[in-house]
């Protein structure tokens, strides 16, 4: 069984939660619970997981441990939702989740959006550069699109 | 005698290269695998008390230093603490 690797973990990351630490958001306590936890070398579970260490969580995936969730965040979050989401979507919202946490559903909304939004910035790109090219340069561009298929083809076969 | 004092009989399977170095340690020191087995685990309780004690001393610190510099230093520590080397 896979172990959870600590070592190479972005030093960013460590820092993040050490800052915390300074800023007392979390507590001296739950990052002790975290070290006794590590020591005592946990499998590493398959696809994602979360651990609870009090004022925070930890996040991975399989081996590598991925974020840190603080625990005040995540209940402001809470608080806030029904006023800043409205009661429909987080009851779509729940209607959705199958078993998941209302932050998981959340969390692939926002991958999701942010997909979108990166996809349709490429095409607005793309659009811009085919509409700055001269009459010229476009049938020049469509004379290479037609030999690149063609070339590819010989290359493979 | 106290009862936090008193002797319990127990039974703890060892690894057998361990179970070796502890015959030999005994033997060394002329005293039972027993004695030597109750000095190895004090003295493991105790560096591990020593250790939980600098892990929230060096916490500390941190929380009331205003100074980068030590404050790095104090991070670099703590991370060495709770993720390993």
């Amino acid at each position: 069984m896979p172990k959870i690797r600590w070592t190479d973990l972005p030093p960013a990351l460590r820092d993040h939660l050490l800052d915390r630490l300074r800023e007392r958001k979390i507590t001296a306590q739950d990052l002790y619970r975290l070290k006794l936890w590590r020591e005592s070398d946990p499998d590493a579970p398959d696809g994602e997981w979360y651990k609870d260490f009090g004022s925070f969580k930890v996040c991975g995936d399989g081996e590598y441990p991925k974020t840190f969730l603080l625990r005040a965040k995540l209940r402001k979050v809470r608080s806030s939702d029904a006023r800043a989401f409205g009661g429909s979507l987080l009851r779509r919202c729940d209607r959705v989740a199958r078993g998941a946490t209302r932050s998981k559903v959340f969390e692939e909304a926002l991958e999701g959006w942010l997909r979108n939004v990166r996809q349709r910035s490429l095409e607005d790109e793309v659009e811009r550069y085919y509409s700055s090219l001269s009459k010229a340069e476009r049938a020049e561009d469509s004379k290479w699109a037609g030999l690149a298929p063609r070339a590819l083809g010989e290359t493979w076969t | 005698m106290q009862a936090a004092d008193k002797s319990l009989r127990q039974s703890v399977s060892l690894p057998a290269r361990v179970a070796r170095r502890v015959k030999a340690l005994a033997r060394t020191r002329k005293t039972s695998a027993s004695r030597v087995i109750t000095e190895l685990i004090e003295s493991g309780l105790e560096a591990r008390e020593q250790q939980r004690r600098r892990f929230f001393e060096l916490a500390e610190r941190l929380t009331s230093s205003r100074d980068r510099d030590e404050q790095r230093q104090l991070k670099d520590d703590l991370a060495r603490l709770t993720f390993g080397a």
